[in-house]
């Protein structure tokens, strides 16, 4: 599938006869990227799918007001870290059940998981990744699993370079002394 | 041992394993293709909700948007109002502020208190209470008073109640007790 650039894009999009096509344009570009962003986050893939959908209505709506002061594709990429986070969250209220127990819950479910067909070693290694705090768990994901750069990780998370140096060395450490338990 | 150590220590390659999904993670078939409809059915249907003017079926009153700046402006003038009341107060929360007026009203308090006029001293003899003897005081009570003081008395020994004045002042008064009783 050709990639358009962020300018083709949005000139499209801006474009009132243009509009839909520009986004439809939009959703194939980004909605693999964004769902499986979200599914490492959220590991359930019926929660991740509602989450994906809000994702791209919210950048429907929010489009016309995207002031360029960075690429579309991390700002599409803020957007979809935000709402997956606020969904665990809420998660978390409407169950009454501290984040953690959340988190828990999720590993749980991927030992009975259709959607999830990994071997024994994918499995425990996405036990491992649960184990961490969410936000070190998607920094990891984004540099690990992603590929992204540091730099562009602190432009989606608003965190500093060195912070998420850090951040990931300590996730590979945790991750290493738990898989090495098995 | 050294295999023992080996099956302990897992170190993260470097890159993740490219073996099938996306490290194991699956979807349902064709789920981006559906994905993608879905997404723009939404979109579509948002899109003509808002282009229909949907919002529009609900109505106001008559001259509502003309009254509502005056309406708003009351309501600013009045929160200022308050905002200016809570400005006022708030200067008790400094702390030094509200320890220098504690002490201020503490003192004016002390002040009053000390300097009561004498009227109220309880030691003024117009308002003391004079003791009155026993003897006095039994002229001054009448005998069914006397007997529901005595009733209500625990039993005493027959020596005590000899000794008792209301027993005595009865006896010297020749005061039949049954008859009281029975009128009682």
């Amino acid at each position: 599938m050709k990639e358009f650039t962020d300018i083709e894009l949005l000139s499209q999009f801006r474009k009132e006869e243009t509009k839909h096509y520009a986004f439809n344009l939009l959703v194939k570009q980004y909605q693999q990227k964004v769902y499986w962003h979200i599914r490492r986050i959220l590991i359930d893939h019926d929660d991740s799918n509602d989450v994906v959908q809000n994702v791209f209505i919210k950048i429907w709506r929010s489009l016309d007001n995207f002031r360029e002061d960075s690429k579309l594709f991390t700002w599409i990429y803020r957007i979809a870290t935000n709402e997956a986070v606020t969904f665990l969250n809420q998660k978390k209220k409407r169950f009454f059940v501290p984040i953690i127990d959340v988190e828990h819950q999720l590993s749980v479910s991927l030992n009975n998981d259709v959607l999830f067909d990994g071997d024994k070693i994918q499995l425990i290694l996405q036990k491992a990744i649960l184990k961490l705090p969410t936000q070190q768990r998607i920094v990891f994901n984004m540099k690990y699993y992603e590929g992204m750069k540091y730099e562009e990780i602190s432009e989606v998370l608003g965190v500093t370079v060195g912070a998420l140096k850090a951040s990931y060395h300590h996730a590979v450490k945790k991750i290493e002394k738990f898989v090495s338990q098995y | 041992m050294s295999e023992n150590k080996k099956k302990r220590n897992f170190i993260l390659p470097d890159q993740p394993t490219q073996s099938g999904g996306h490290e194991g993670f699956s979807v349902p078939d064709s789920y981006f293709d559906m994905l993608e409809t879905d997404i723009i059915s939404k979109i579509e249907v948002i899109s003509s909700l808002e282009n229909s003017g949907a919002r529009s079926h609900f109505n106001v009153p008559a001259d509502y948007f003309e009254g509502l700046p005056m309406i708003i402006n009351e309501k600013i003038l009045a929160s200022k109002q308050k905002s200016k009341l809570i400005d006022l107060l708030s200067v008790f929360s400094r702390p030094q502020l509200a320890i220098s007026f504690a002490s201020l009203a503490i003192l004016i308090w002390f002040s009053i208190s000390t300097r009561m006029p004498e009227r109220l001293a309880l030691n003024d003899a117009r308002y003391s209470i004079e003791q009155l003897n026993e003897s006095e005081y039994l002229e001054y009570i009448d005998e069914y008073t006397i007997i529901e003081l005595l009733a209500s008395q625990p039993e005493v020994q027959s020596s005590a109640l000899s000794n008792d004045p209301y027993v005595q002042y009865l006896l010297d008064h020749d005061i039949d007790i049954s008859q009281i009783e029975n009128s009682l």
